[in-house]
């Protein structure tokens, strides 16, 4: 039987010291460009080759704002960010997304009345370590 | 497989919170979509729960495992403090952190869906016995 659901995803942090009441994580797609080196020649469907390098989208984090809680720091020096998906049953580790990343993103909340009060910060990982995802393991 | 309802029933009875409330083990007034006739207000606050509503995954094939329920928990007392305090104790019983394998049942996550509710019935018998209720929905997703 296969089916999860995102409680007990975490994100943490190897340098910043955040608390974030996160109630939803959103993983930016990684991507490879595909180049069209279609010529006069070409019949059918367009030629395309690999680019040599992959992007990876931001990560987009949204938590309960609490004000009293220290805010990620946009610009801040690089450090490793792990995204950790919930531990299956059966499974010893948990699979994790992890790499050096930057907050580039943050969005205070707006104050709306009847409304709870959310905010959202991005992290970008940076390509210089990972980012990397480690699949879960199995227990023996 | 114990059935999720079981399951879902063990871990509520397993917090003294509720079990102050509505009793223990074979002599707990929780029960399944109605009240008995015997039970009697007069003895404490009771609850029942249903299932609402289930939603299944599937793969191509087969069904994936993962069931999504809605299941509904209503209190009933003779007066509207203590069902409330029975369905707030049910609702913060810790029900919302279940993950894992909990009475035989792999649940895979668990949120409030709906809030508390509250509302009464008129009495139909010519007395002056109200019946208070409160009610509250989780969505409980679970192999199966």
């Amino acid at each position: 039987m296969i089916g999860d659901t995102g409680q007990g995803m975490t994100a943490t942090f190897s340098a910043s010291s955040l608390s974030l009441a996160i109630t939803e994580i959103t993983i930016g797609t990684r991507t490879l460009d595909m180049l069209d080196v279609s010529a006069l020649a070409s019949t059918d469907f367009s030629e395309l080759i690999s680019s040599d390098l992959k992007k990876i989208g931001k990560v987009k984090l949204k938590f309960v704002f609490v004000a009293s809680a220290t805010a990620p720091v946009v610009g801040a020096a690089a450090e490793t960010m792990t995204i950790t998906y919930p531990l299956f049953t059966g499974h010893s580790t948990a699979s994790t997304l992890a790499g050096t990343a930057q907050f580039t993103d943050l969005k205070l909340p707006d104050g709306k009345l009847g409304e709870v009060m959310f905010g959202e910060c991005e992290f970008q990982y940076n390509g210089d370590t990972g980012p990397t995802y480690t699949k879960a393991l199995l227990e023996i | 497989m114990a059935a999720m309802e079981e399951a879902l029933c063990s871990y509520i009875l397993s917090k003294a919170a509720v079990t102050t409330l509505i009793g223990s083990g074979d002599a707990a007034r929780l029960y399944p979509h109605v009240l008995p006739q015997d039970c009697d207000l007069a003895d404490g606050a009771a609850a029942t729960y249903e299932i609402i509503t289930s939603d299944e995954t599937h793969t191509l094939t087969d069904r994936a495992g993962i069931v999504q329920s809605r299941v509904k928990i209503t209190s009933f007392a003779q007066t509207h403090s203590a069902a409330t305090t029975l369905a707030r104790a049910i609702k913060n019983c810790g029900i919302a952190t279940l993950k894992g394998v909990s009475g035989g049942v792999d649940f895979r996550g668990t949120v409030i869906e709906e809030g508390l509710s509250c509302f009464v019935e008129t009495p139909t018998d010519g007395g002056e016995t109200w019946r208070y209720i409160a009610e509250f929905d989780l969505r409980l997703s679970y192999l199966e």
